[in-house]
């Protein structure tokens, strides 16, 4: 696999992945608890016996104390399906002095988040939104599924705009409710627009938020006259960046804090990480374990 | 104007900021970037003052690349005058200097002379010649020094030499004739033609008629402000009717204020009086002197300009008044001729026995006679009186003068006496034989005279028969009534007419008892008036004409001594000499030699010539200059007001807004703005320290009373030792303040000195100068008296005990900081030691007011000449060295406290020795 190697592998299996969710309600058995009665050993409640019931759902040691008829409920266990959704525009692609590249860093948290996830014997799956039509792998249980996913992302190239316009409705009609969805951006563009498309995620869905910058585009440190040229749409821009520079990190800062604001107060957890930071290391701070 | 224009081709590179502007747009790096979104943003909210930003900064570094470019050109904003040629300040100078050495330029600026202020103005402006100017240095006072055939082109060394070696001289002030050299001299100059007079431009040098000015030449010269100034114009010597001695009458002009006269005489004080404005007078007895010279000074309370301030006086008191007999031959003056007897009573070696001096003169020489020296003049023996003898003595007639004609050995019926016998009180006729013996003398001629003469034994063989003219009185009569003698007015003088010569052939007059009488009374007659007067001397500059009276024997030579005790030997030739020497007031003695008698002229200041009068010329011919602002004034009006500097400073300030645009801010921060505005209005505020001349101590003064201040140059004494002697940084000059001047509370140190008590303070003064002292202030009282008592140390101690009433005077300990501050002292010291111990007033720990009554101040003071003025005494120069030291050590106190006393340095000096750190 590209991005889960031996070595990232190793590192991802000290972690653990704890989503606060305590009602899944999925169609396959899992290790989360449902909102169901099934059948794990998790008792949950006494009732009276009502005709249809399974009779071997009987507790027949109250029946031989109490002549009486209880059936003993059980706590249903299911799996939850979480969905790494990842930007592809052609801003991710970005990279400076030799850095990896944003869409990289984002493969291998998602792919990440996903091991973690089926490591918990839930199910993961990967959607790529960009220009290009979507790519997209539904949630699988099974580890295979992972290299298939790696697969998808190594042949996956970034390009195009982000459409924040039609990204609600289309992960919407692709991600399954009572899911949990992180979705990795570098959120460059119009914060309203990225905000609403992930606040829609939200319904009946656990979102997180991780934004993917390069280190230059937090510190915009370049010297001379530069003509800047936009990976998404191949536009220029002629800047003094000695001017600009401070306007940009304010400009920058802005940008975060709205963010940071917007998605607490939505109740989606968002971080900021840079591809300057060892990737496993933004997982954990991530996941609260760093 | 451009000094340097060729520059002006090099402005094009001013827009060397656009090309590098444009080229490093043009050479912008294609960058890919992720998305534009944040730089779009950006550069939106940053587009409006980055536009401002971008066209300032390219303003601005063109704006510095501009002021450079110009700056190396010499910029100039008025064009240079002096520029007969040619109007380009980059011509070569061609500038001759002028050093008024009038005595005038004697005048104390800030303790400092004019001279020596006009010689450091010289010395600047050599300083701002270039390479190819050239220069001439002369001199000038009354007259030009340096003639115009000798003036010369001089390298700037030589120029500097001549400056530096020129002094001060004692005489008046032309302007005329350096102006008319200066034009001579400089119409052959190349370039740019300037003449700069180091002068003090007072009206006084422009009394004559000035030469008419060419107008390609630029005049520059020097102005000090207008002061007024004391000086003794005149010494005038009148006998006493009746007393002994005589009285000196001194004229003091320019005064603004009385002041006192200290009269000398032989070196001893004899007197003072005070003159006044209204009273310009003095009159000052002098005891009588046994050889009848009064020689001697009077000096006025000294101001700026001292070497006017004193008069030298000379005068010779003849007891009995001079005659001058003239003869046409010797045996005159053999008995029994009339001669004989005269030159026993009145021309004897011993002393004369009536109350006159004569001298005996051949009738031949009288054109060396010095007849205004004379009362009256005996025509006694004579053949023929020649034209202009006879037009002499008819002036010394009307001048004032007496002459008594006697009948002479003239041949002819009636004597030819020219133009005298027009004037004479008679006419003389034929002689005639004497009918019989005995003469009658008019009533009242011999009046009083104690004893009897029998004027019946007085016989003539013959005398001359005379007609008595109108108005003139007949004092004898022939035994027949003939009259024999007259007297009658003639002009202011009076002429007597005897009709009897003194000869042996015409009678036996001269033999008799009666002789003398007859002669003293009709002597009197024509020569009335106390006894003469004569004052020796003249002013500086002329000669002295130096006679002996014939009646003693005349030196060979004479001995001059002047002033600095340098003596010259000059020949005497028929009992005249003159001395050229004059060149300083002074006395100045003359001995004979072989040794004989001594003789003191006085020489003085020409006060006609009204150099004391120090109010500046309202329009000279030549731009003024202010003598502290000279190099700036001088630069200015030969260069043109230079604008490289102004240009140089815009450049720095352009490149400083640069560097601010240039920060990578959005806005220009506010900060350093803020610092700098702080800095600013610090700057403006009105300097506090200003009155301390910064960090410069100087003096201060208070004035208060007449005599505040007694030796105005010693300020400037102390000053200049404190700043050779200590680290103390001085500023020359001093400061004069009263109570209510803010000065008095920004000085450390205030020096009140006296010794007549001033005026008593009041109330609000006392509290101002408690404030003073309360503040930290000190004051150095000084009682110049040199008394055991003085009004002035009786009020010291009643204004004294009024400011602290609980704090009475008390000796300052030897082992205090004041006498250890600078130098270690074991006594205190002065001009005088009236006092044994310095008394002060001690404020906690810090004495705040030191009074010393030995006149510390005293010992300081020179005269012109740097010599000392006053004897320290009892100790001498040990005790002046002392007092001297004294001085720097209160002002040190005052400057420090303390500080020696606190020893704060001294664990760190144990240290470094037991460390073995010293060298």
């Amino acid at each position: 696999m590209k991005y889960l190697d031996a070595l990232a592998l190793a590192k991802l299996r000290r972690l653990s992945l704890h989503i606060k969710r305590p009602k899944v309600e999925g169609l396959l058995s899992g290790a989360r608890m449902s909102a169901l009665k099934g059948s794990s050993q998790e008792f949950a409640e006494y009732r009276a016996y009502a005709p249809g019931d399974d009779p071997r759902q009987l507790d027949w040691k109250v029946l031989a104390r109490t002549d009486r008829y209880y059936i003993r409920e059980r706590q249903a266990e299911s799996m939850m399906a979480f969905y790494a959704l990842l930007d592809g525009s052609g801003s991710m692609g970005y990279s400076s002095q030799g850095r990896e590249r944003k869409w990289d860093y984002a493969c291998r948290l998602g792919l990440a988040f996903a091991y973690l996830a089926m490591a918990a014997k839930d199910a993961a799956g990967i959607g790529v939104f960009g220009s290009r039509p979507t790519a997209f792998h539904p949630p699988r249980q099974d580890l295979e599924h992972l290299s298939r996913l790696d697969d998808l992302l190594a042949r996956f190239e970034p390009e195009g705009i982000f459409p924040t316009g039609s990204f609600p409705s289309e992960a919407a009609s692709r991600v399954a409710e009572r899911s949990h969805v992180l979705f990795i951006s570098d959120f460059i563009g119009d914060p309203e627009a990225f905000f609403k498309a992930v606040r829609a995620l939200k319904l009946r869905r656990g979102v997180w938020a991780i934004q993917i910058l390069d280190p230059a585009e937090r510190d915009f440190d370049f010297s001379g006259p530069l003509l800047l040229e936009s990976l998404e749409d191949r536009s220029t821009l002629s800047v003094e960046p000695a001017m600009l520079r401070e306007e940009y990190r304010s400009a920058l800062a802005r940008l975060v804090r709205y963010y940071q604001a917007a998605f607490s107060d939505s109740q989606i957890r968002f971080g900021v990480y840079f591809t300057d930071e060892p990737w496993d290391r933004a997982l954990s701070r991530f996941l609260g374990l760093a | 104007m451009w000094e340097r224009p060729w520059a002006l081709w090099a402005l094009p590179l001013a827009f060397v900021p656009v090309l590098i502007h444009w080229l490093s747009r043009r050479s912008a790096r294609r960058v890919p970037f992720g998305d534009l979104y944040l730089a779009r943003e950006a550069l939106s909210r940053a587009r409006r003052a980055s536009r401002w930003r971008d066209a300032a900064l390219l303003a601005a570094r063109i704006a510095a690349f501009l002021s450079l470019l110009l700056s190396c050109a010499g910029p100039s904003a008025t064009a240079p005058g002096g520029t007969g040629r040619g109007n380009k300040p980059s011509e070569s100078l061609s500038l001759l200097v002028w050093l008024d050495c009038s005595y005038s330029m004697r005048c104390l600026e800030s303790g400092e002379s004019r001279f020596e202020l006009a010689k450091r103005a010289g010395r600047e402006a050599l300083a701002a010649l270039r390479p190819g100017d050239r220069v001439a240095v002369a001199t000038f006072s009354n007259r030009v020094d340096t003639p115009p055939a000798a003036l010369r082109w001089r390298s700037r060394e030589e120029a500097a030499a001549a400056l530096a070696s020129a002094k001060p001289g004692f005489s008046g002030t032309d302007f005329a004739a350096p102006l008319a050299a200066g034009d001579v001299f400089l119409s052959s100059a190349p370039g740019r033609r300037v003449e700069l007079f180091l002068t003090d431009g007072a009206a006084h040098g422009f009394r004559g008629k000035l030469p008419p000015l060419g107008p390609e030449i630029l005049r520059l010269g020097l102005r000090w402000p207008g002061k007024p100034n004391a000086f003794l114009a005149r010494a005038v010597a009148e006998s006493s009717p009746g007393e002994p001695g005589m009285r000196l009458r001194l004229e003091a002009r320019g005064l603004d204020r009385p002041r006192n006269v200290k009269i000398w005489l032989g070196g001893r004080p004899v007197g003072r009086a005070r003159v006044a404005p209204g009273s310009s007078w003095a009159e000052v007895a002098l005891p009588e002197e046994a050889s009848g010279l009064y020689s001697g000074r009077a000096v006025l309370d000294p101001d700026d300009l001292l070497i006017d301030d004193e008069r030298w006086f000379s005068f010779k008191v003849s007891p009995r008044r001079r005659i001058l007999c003239l003869y046409h031959d010797a045996s005159f003056l053999r008995a029994p001729a009339g001669g004989y007897f005269l030159k026993r009573l009145c021309g004897a070696a011993e002393g004369p026995l009536i109350g006159y001096d004569c001298d005996f003169l051949d009738i031949a020489s009288i054109e060396k006679a010095a007849l205004p020296d004379y009362r009256a003049i005996l025509l006694a023996d004579w053949s023929t009186l020649p034209a202009q003898a006879s037009e002499r003595l008819a002036r010394f007639v009307l001048a004032g003068g007496g002459v008594w004609i006697f009948p002479g050995q003239e041949s002819g019926s009636e004597p030819d006496l020219g133009r005298l016998g027009e004037l004479a009180s008679a006419d003389l006729g034929p002689l005639v034989a004497a009918e019989a013996k005995g003469v009658a003398a008019a009533p009242g001629f011999l009046s009083g005279e104690p004893g009897a003469f029998d004027l019946s034994r007085v016989s003539f063989s013959a005398y001359r028969l005379m007609t008595v003219k109108p108005g003139a009185r007949v004092l004898l009569r022939s035994a027949s009534g003939y009259p024999l003698e007259c007297v009658g007015k003639a002009g202011t003088g009076a002429i007597a007419v005897s009709a009897f010569g003194l000869g042996s052939r015409w009678g036996n007059m001269a033999l008799k008892p009666f002789f003398a009488p007859w002669l003293e009374r009709s002597l009197k007659l024509m020569a009335p008036g106390p006894p003469r007067l004569r004052a020796l001397g003249g002013p500086v500059g002329r000669s002295l004409e130096m006679a002996w009276e014939s009646r003693v024997a005349a030196p060979q030579a004479a001995l001059v001594t002047n002033p600095k005790g340098r003596s010259l030997k000059i020949w005497v030739r028929d009992r005249r000499a003159n001395f050229d020497g004059t060149d300083r007031p002074g006395l100045y003695r003359v001995e004979d030699l072989p040794g004989g008698n001594d003789r003191v002229y006085a020489v003085n200041l020409d006060p006609t010539s009204g150099e004391s009068e120090l109010e500046p010329e309202p329009s000279p011919p030549w731009k003024t200059l202010s003598p502290e602002s000279f190099r700036r004034d001088f630069d200015q009006a030969v260069r043109g007001r230079p604008l490289s500097g102004a240009l140089l400073a815009f450049a720095a300030l352009v490149l400083c807004l640069e560097m601010l645009l240039s920060l990578p801010r959005r806005s220009l921060p506010a900060k350093p703005f803020l610092a700098l505005l702080f800095i600013a209005a610090l700057m403006a505020l009105p300097h506090g320290a200003a009155a301390q001349e910064n960090d410069r101590f100087t003096i201060t003064q208070w004035r208060i009373g007449d005599t505040w201040d007694p030796y105005p140059e010693v300020p400037g004494l102390i000053l200049r030792d404190l700043d050779l002697t200590t680290s103390v940084l001085t500023s020359p000059g001093r400061r004069v303040v009263t109570l209510e001047d803010t000065d008095f509370f920004f000085s450390p140190l205030v020096i009140l000195a006296g010794k007549d008590a001033p005026p008593p303070l009041g109330k609000e003064a006392l509290a101002m100068l408690r404030d003073f002292l309360d503040a930290g202030g000190m004051l150095w009282i000084e009682d110049v008296s040199g008394l055991p008592e003085s009004s002035f140390d009786r009020w010291v101690r009643m204004t004294l005990s009024s400011l602290r009433p609980g704090d009475p005077l008390t000796p300052i300990p030897l082992s205090n900081a004041v006498f250890k501050s600078f130098y270690l002292l074991r006594r205190p010291a002065g001009r005088v030691l009236v006092e044994p111990a310095i008394l002060g007033l001690s404020r906690g720990r810090r004495w705040s007011v030191v009074y010393s009554r030995n006149d510390i101040l005293g010992a300081w003071a020179v005269d012109p000449l740097g010599k000392p003025l006053y004897p320290c005494v009892p100790g001498g120069e040990q005790q002046r060295l002392e007092a001297k030291r004294l001085a720097i050590n209160i002002i040190l106190y005052a400057l420090t406290g303390n500080y020696k006393s606190d020893a704060v340095h001294q664990p760190y000096l144990m240290r470094k020795m037991r460390e073995g750190t010293l060298p």
